[in-house]
């Protein structure tokens, strides 16, 4: 069972998607961003792999091949705490919109997916702010397979999965490695109580929805002055 | 048997293939004279024909060197260094100490995640989380504790070099100067080391005594886990330097050192 710190002890709110690659979440994520900042909310976007402390370690580690599963998981988890002290829990004090690409669950799916301890895994992250609603983009696995290697034939060695030897093909390798993440976030839609979304939906049903689910816990958050309202086509891209 | 792991086992390692070595760990704050300890241990063990692995901390080649420069810059906030460190043990546990232990090594450590778990401690994290997180930690076969007070350790730290920064705990306690917060810092790790030993079954050694004392309490208790490793039971050197009883390939090379050093003593004696 994963437990998880109360973030209903800051005045921020946290958002966050997740879903395997080319579920649309970021797409979805990119939106929200721009809505909330249209309502001169004061909002902070987190990706992964973000702190540049950890990043040249992990780089490291990837590119020479020097990662075991455990490490993986934990040099990954080292950055999310960075990203969490930092970038997370500073701007929830401050009563901000915090929006994150990607969250702990990711890390759940994809660390239990390479052999990790479950029991283990949901130990490691418990220092982790809950989310106000954390959202999962549903797709079927073919579709997002698809999606995801038409735009990019070139797979990266931990990306694909290599490490685990499931296949010397690294697209066959992919797939199989995607098929265990998505059945590690379905278990999880009701042990973390995540909101599904479908992704087989146009990009404008998803969002209206997202927007929906949101809305009502906007209220009290930070917002910026009337005159320092920024228009939504002048915010750089996330 | 008891099982070889805390809690979990480390995912790809096979539980059932045995670890036939013996995992030494020694423990205790900073300048209480561990690296002088484990120097003499590995020559007393080797010397007896046991084969020696020694391994510490931030010494892992995937984030010790991050880990060094990120603590110059002192820019990591509490749970990030205690993950930071975590990496780094398991690759060391990974990469080092398990296949050590497997080939039948005597694996030597100075400190290990208990200064790991006592750090993070005092800095406010929580225990039960440190104690999980660490959970996929092989359980040593001997954990040797040199325990000392802050008056007998004051003197050491001034003798080698002054107060540090993180060994001071300045990155969290705010106090004036680094003296002050060492004397708190250590403090709260020696009572951190209390609730630790405890737990875990420490095994403590009085380190306020002399170099030879301390090491002559490390080298009983040392003997009753490795003895019956020797290649000739019982057959331990007596002190450290002593050539034991090397494995009959290094003969040679034992007799041709003692050659040269019979000609050198001759050509001195020859020269006055």
């Amino acid at each position: 069972m994963l437990m998880l710190q109360a973030s209903g002890q800051y005045p921020g709110r946290l958002f966050v998607v997740e879903g395997i690659d080319g579920s649309g979440k970021s797409t979805q994520i990119r939106l929200l961003y721009k809505w909330l900042l249209s309502m001169r909310y004061s909002t902070f976007f987190s990706e992964w792999n973000s702190s540049p402390l950890v990043k040249r370690t992990t780089r490291r580690g990837k590119r020479k091949h020097l990662l075991t599963p455990l490490t993986f998981s934990l040099i990954h988890a080292t950055d999310f705490a960075d990203r969490t002290e930092r970038n997370i829990i500073p701007p929830l004090k401050a009563g901000a919109a915090v929006l994150a690409d990607r969250y702990i669950y990711t890390a759940l799916a994809r660390d239990a997916a390479r052999g990790c301890d479950p029991a283990w895994i949901r130990a490691e992250y418990s220092f982790a702010v809950k989310p106000t609603v954390g959202f999962y983009f549903r797709v079927p696995l073919e579709i997002a397979v698809e999606r995801i290697l038409e735009g990019r034939p070139e797979l990266k060695y931990y990306e694909a999965g290599m490490d685990m030897n499931l296949s010397d093909d690294p697209y066959e390798s992919f797939r199989l490695f995607q098929e265990r993440i998505v059945a590690q976030y379905e278990s999880m839609v009701d042990e973390c109580g995540l909101t599904v979304i479908d992704g087989t939906l146009p990009i404008i049903e998803q969002q209206r929805a997202v927007r929906q689910i949101i809305e009502p816990f906007l209220d009290g958050l930070l917002r910026m002055p009337e005159g320092a309202w920024m228009s939504p086509l002048e915010v750089g891209d996330v | 048997m008891q099982d070889p792991y805390y809690w979990v086992p480390v995912p790809g390692v096979d539980i059932q293939e045995p670890l036939t070595g013996k995992l030494i760990v020694l423990e205790g704050t900073d300048g209480v004279g561990r690296s002088t300890q484990i120097r003499m241990m590995r020559n007393w063990l080797e010397s007896s024909g046991l084969p020696i692995h020694d391994t510490g901390l931030r010494r892992g080649t995937l984030a010790g060197r991050h880990i060094r420069e990120a603590k110059e810059g002192h820019t990591m906030g509490r749970h990030t260094q205690c993950l930071f460190y975590a990496t780094d043990f398991a690759d060391r546990l990974q990469n080092e100490i398990i296949p050590a232990l497997r080939s039948g090594y005597i694996v030597l450590t100075d400190r290990y995640i208990y200064s790991l778990i006592a750090r993070a401690a005092v800095r406010g994290l929580d225990r039960d989380w440190l104690r999980k997180l660490y959970g996929f930690a092989v359980r040593p076969d001997l954990i040797l504790y040199l325990n000392t007070s802050i008056e007998k350790l004051l003197p050491r730290v001034l003798a080698s070099g002054g107060f540090d920064y993180w060994e001071s705990g300045m990155d969290h306690l705010g106090e004036e100067s680094m003296y002050e917060a060492f004397v708190r810092h250590q403090s709260a790790l020696l009572e951190e080391f209390e609730h630790l030993s405890e737990e875990y079954g420490f095994v403590r050694i009085d380190a306020g005594n002399s170099v030879a004392e301390v090491f002559g309490s490390l080298k009983h208790e040392v003997k009753t886990v490795v003895e019956a490793m020797t290649p000739r039971t019982h057959e331990f050197t007596e002190f450290v330097g002593e050539i034991g009883p090397a494995p009959d390939l290094e003969d040679q090379e034992v007799g041709s050192m003692a050659e040269r050093l019979r000609d050198l003593l001759f050509s001195f004696l020859e020269d006055r």
